[in-house]
């Protein structure tokens, strides 16, 4: 597939068949929604989670704690900060994960719909890998979802595979910056209806799409995070802009139970960095 | 004690329904108080073609600045062109014995301001001569109609692969319906 030999070529990750992640769409209160599209940014998921019932109540309140209301916007990109798939429309209470396992893409990946290629091994190596998804910590690791490491204490060999992982998943995450920095409706609460702002999300994905296809300043490559020839990251244009992040928010991390599905193939992965595609300043970085 | 009870009963069911019955008089009187048009057209809506931004000053810039006009519209005017001649079929109206319709070229430019600036509609109804009612129903579907027609083009995962992928129907299914979350 073309998009993972973009990978592999520009970020050296194999098998790697977009970025995903999710953000909030900030948005007024619509009304008679109660507290349905509303996230609660400011509170501590497991707190949320003891008290969900009773603070739901008094939403009003936790407007002091800097919640918002907001509908989420999924995205994957592929190698180019260009969108492959999206879905917008969960509302902002549910999770990262929550909201993926919803979609028509992931129902279509669990049952082998995507007609990816066949699972192979890696170059020099023996073990087949699955063509996969890389994400961040909000999602559930599965055979096609890789994400980096999330605990603090780690091995030299897992800081590579958290560089590796984390440079490809770098992507989703400009190319939502890129969109908001082009689209300025982002930058605050956008004062319409759910559906009327479903439509205005999904028309500026599109557009972002043409432009980028089309113009060749609608992005620069100043504009975007980028590496030095030792593997050191300089930030991108667009997180310098104030108020950059103030209304594209990331979903908060969500409490999942530790399976070992795909650990496997994480595993594999790791080996993968350290030997055959090993790239030079990965050591540096970590 | 039974008798009594029964008696509060009645009393809440009579007190609900008299309730129920104030509440349907309002709405009726609210109904019968919206106001009747005016006037069809108001006058400075009328100046549009002559004083509008589209009409006006966005000539001016396609002729004297083309990187402004740039900015403004986000996208270069070969782009905009190429984009207007894919949505058009989507978005103009018909022009009627009473009044001109909104020119397709204009709702997309008005729209793509929008996405381009974050101006709430207000602030955009001076700028265009548009009134800000017509704006909240325009966006909306000028929207809606760039989305229809770059999907197929600009949103895919590969050309090549298009026909293998069967699902890729499926998966531009955006809207997938998000059940409400019942217990919240």
């Amino acid at each position: 597939m073309k998009i993972a030999e973009d990978f592999d070529k520009k970020w050296n990750i194999p098998h790697c068949i977009g970025a995903i992640d999710g953000k909030h769409v900030v948005m007024d209160a619509p009304p008679h929604s109660g507290s349905l599209y509303y996230n609660y940014k400011g509170l501590k998921y497991s707190l949320c989670h003891e008290f969900k019932y009773i603070i739901s109540y008094f939403h009003v309140f936790l407007n002091l704690l800097q919640g918002t209301h907001s509908v989420v916007l999924m995205g994957i990109a592929d190698a180019q900060y260009k969108f492959i798939y999206i879905d917008v429309g969960a509302n902002g209470r549910s999770s990262d994960g929550g909201v993926f396992k919803r979609t028509s893409f992931f129902k279509a990946m669990e049952n082998n719909e995507l007609s990816l290629p066949q699972a192979e091994p890696l170059q020099a190596r023996d073990k087949p890998i699955p063509y996969f998804l890389v994400a961040d910590d909000a999602f559930a690791l599965s055979n096609n979802v890789q994400k980096p490491f999330a605990q603090t204490n780690l091995t030299g060999l897992q800081r590579v595979f958290n560089y590796r992982i984390s440079r490809a998943r770098r992507i989703i995450e400009n190319a939502f910056g890129i969109l908001s920095c082009r689209f300025r409706v982002f930058r605050k609460a956008i004062h319409l209806i759910p559906s009327k702002v479903k439509s205005i999300v999904l028309a500026s994905c599109a557009l972002h799409n043409y432009l980028m296809t089309r113009s060749n300043t609608y992005n620069y490559p100043a504009l975007v995070d980028r590496y030095d020839n030792d593997g050191k990251l300089i930030s991108g244009d667009w997180r310098r802009e104030e108020g950059s992040e103030s209304s594209l928010f990331s979903l908060e991390v969500n409490r999942q139970f530790k399976t070992n599905k795909g650990k496997e193939i994480q595993e594999e992965l790791m080996q993968y960095f350290v030997h055959e595609g090993e790239i030079p300043f990965q050591y540096a970085s970590i | 004690m039974d008798s009594s009870d029964e008696e509060d009963a009645l009393l809440l069911c009579i007190f609900g329904a008299a309730q129920f019955v104030v509440l349907e008089e309002e709405a009726e009187n609210r109904k019968r108080l919206r106001r009747n048009r005016s006037v069809w057209v108001r006058n400075w809506v009328t100046r549009r073609s002559e004083f509008g931004f589209y009409h006006q000053l966005l000539v001016e810039l396609e002729m004297e600045e083309p990187h402004l006009c740039k900015k403004f519209l986000r996208m270069n005017i070969n782009d905009f062109n190429h984009l207007l001649e894919l949505v058009t079929p989507l978005i103009s109206k018909e022009d009627t014995t009473m009044r001109k319709s909104i020119s397709a070229g204009e709702r997309l430019a008005l729209t793509l301001r929008f996405l381009a600036s974050g101006d709430s509609f207000t602030s955009l109804q001076y700028l265009f001569r548009i009134p800000q009612p017509t704006i909240s129903s325009i966006i909306p579907e000028v929207c809606g109609a760039l989305f229809e027609v770059l999907k197929n083009n600009y949103l895919k995962v590969n050309e090549k692969h298009r026909k293998q992928i069967s699902l890729i129907n499926l998966k531009f299914s955006l809207f997938s319906v998000h059940r409400q979350r019942t217990s919240g």
